[in-house]
């Protein structure tokens, strides 16, 4: 658990919970000055306020152990406002940026921690696999859902299931959420045939795999970029399948991003899973729109 | 009368162990100085091309480190990857608690080594390099005097050894 990396008393207030909801806290926000605020899941989601408030100095100690004591390994990440904790879990930061040339290079302060607890749910694509793979025949799939409806918990349990069923996956998992690796190996469970590209770029990560390691499916997480596109494109023409998720509501939402659209465009994409509540899917479409 | 000779040559051999001993400290001391300095260079280089974080950092100098460098550095990962609570200045310090008695250093050494535990833990890459060559320097400098030094002041402190352990005999025959 994500304890561990905690102050004392942040830990303690999350022990304090209980077995039953500890074990299903969601997030965890720390921001200075402000009570620590405890989101878990169970019948919904909910939300505490500890009475435990944090000062900055608490914070940046935090940031510190987060770090594993080595801001340095993490400035890539970092200067894109997170950081991955082994397992997978996700530290969003918030707080003073030092910009230069208009991109943020570092923060100066850190007033904010959100992390976000990484919840493997096996067994989870159960629904929605018999759509996306009939047979042996995988079909390209986007699981599309807005922030915090499971996206990645998704995306890791088909992954999983489909490599254990015998497909070669090659997982790009830029920001080590889906594989939660450790020094190179995943801490989470992502089938027997899956090769994992951790904290690697998700569109040199594509053509990498390609190139690398011939894969059956290609998997990332959160596509979005024009560069994300163009390796899409290099993956279909080369025969591979694809698997990815993407922030909307719907496929509609996918197609006002013009990248997205053209690979819409020219039918990249043969089924849409759509999530519309946290871990609940709300249909399978096809590409031309009709619920499976 | 044989007792007599017996101790005379154990007072000669005792002083002149002695002078061997403070003959040795510097060199010692500066050995100590050069295996920090070889592993804060692998750190340097764990840090710019590697990104390893400090603990698995650590780990790996703890193993192709010699002398009081080698606990140190494992000791310092083992500490860092089970640390609840604690910044890595405090490990950094706990450690050295630890191990002062296996170096050779002088105070004003380990507040050098003391204070790059200041550094380690929130700094950036950059900023982390520039502590690192900060100590180095130092040690590069110390290392170097104290090499003159010693061997300027070996030869003085075995023959005041040899010497004084004879006028000590002769004193109490």
């Amino acid at each position: 658990m994500v304890t561990h990396f905690l102050g004392a008393e942040a830990a303690r207030q999350l022990n304090a919970l209980g077995g039953d909801i500890s074990a299903n806290v969601t997030e965890i926000r720390l921001r200075a000055d402000k009570p620590m605020v405890i989101t878990f899941s169970r019948h919904g989601t909910k939300e505490i306020s500890a009475p435990y408030i944090p000062t900055s100095a608490d914070i940046a100690e935090t940031m510190e152990r987060i770090s594993r004591y080595s801001c340095y390994a993490f400035e890539s990440e970092l200067a894109q406002g997170y950081i991955t904790l082994p397992g997978g879990h996700r530290v969003g930061v918030a707080g003073q940026a030092v910009v230069e040339g208009g991109t943020v290079m570092a923060w100066r302060h850190i007033g904010s921690l959100a992390i976000r607890i990484a919840h493997s749910v096996k067994g989870c694509a159960n629904e929605v696999l018999p759509f996306i793979y009939a047979g042996t025949r995988f079909f390209n799939t986007m699981v599309i859902s807005p922030p915090g409806f499971g996206k990645t918990t998704l995306l890791r349990d088909i992954v999983r299931q489909i490599s254990d069923a015998g497909l070669t996956v090659g997982l790009v998992d830029e920001r080590s959420e889906v594989a939660g690796c450790y020094q190179g190996v995943p801490q989470n469970d992502v089938g027997k045939r899956t090769d994992v590209l951790d904290a690697c770029p998700k569109a040199e990560g594509m053509v990498m795999l390609l190139r690398a390691m011939s894969p059956n499916v290609v998997a990332v997480d959160e596509l979005g970029g024009e560069k994300d596109a163009s390796a899409v494109e290099q993956a279909l023409n080369a025969g591979v399948k694809l698997l990815c998720t993407a922030h909307g509501y719907g496929v509609e939402d996918i197609r006002k991003n013009p990248s997205m659209a053209r690979l819409i465009k020219r039918d990249a994409f043969e089924r849409f899973v759509v999530l519309d509540a946290p871990g609940r899917i709300q249909g399978v479409y096809t590409k031309e729109g009709d619920l499976c | 009368m044989l007792m007599r000779w017996l101790g005379a040559a154990a007072v000669i051999c005792g002083a002149a162990a002695l002078g061997f001993y403070y003959a040795s400290q510097e060199a010692q001391r500066a050995q100590d100085l050069l295996e920090l300095k070889k592993a804060l260079l692998i750190l340097s280089s764990e840090i710019e091309y590697m990104r390893t974080p400090l603990p698995a950092a650590s780990l790996n100098i703890g193993k192709r480190s010699e002398r009081w460098v080698g606990p140190l550095f494992t000791r310092f990962g083992e500490y860092l990857a089970q640390s609840e609570g604690e910044t890595a200045y405090q490990v950094w310090i706990r450690v050295i608690a630890e191990i002062k008695g296996q170096a050779h250093l002088a105070e004003e050494d380990w507040k050098v080594v003391e204070g790059f535990g200041k550094t380690l833990g929130y700094l950036d890459k950059q900023m982390q390099q520039n502590a690192i060559r900060y100590t180095v320097d130092y040690i590069d400098e110390k290392a170097t005097s104290l090499q003159a030094q010693a061997d300027k002041n070996k030869k003085m402190y075995r023959s005041l050894g040899v010497i004084g352990g004879l006028l000590l005999a002769v004193v109490l025959w």
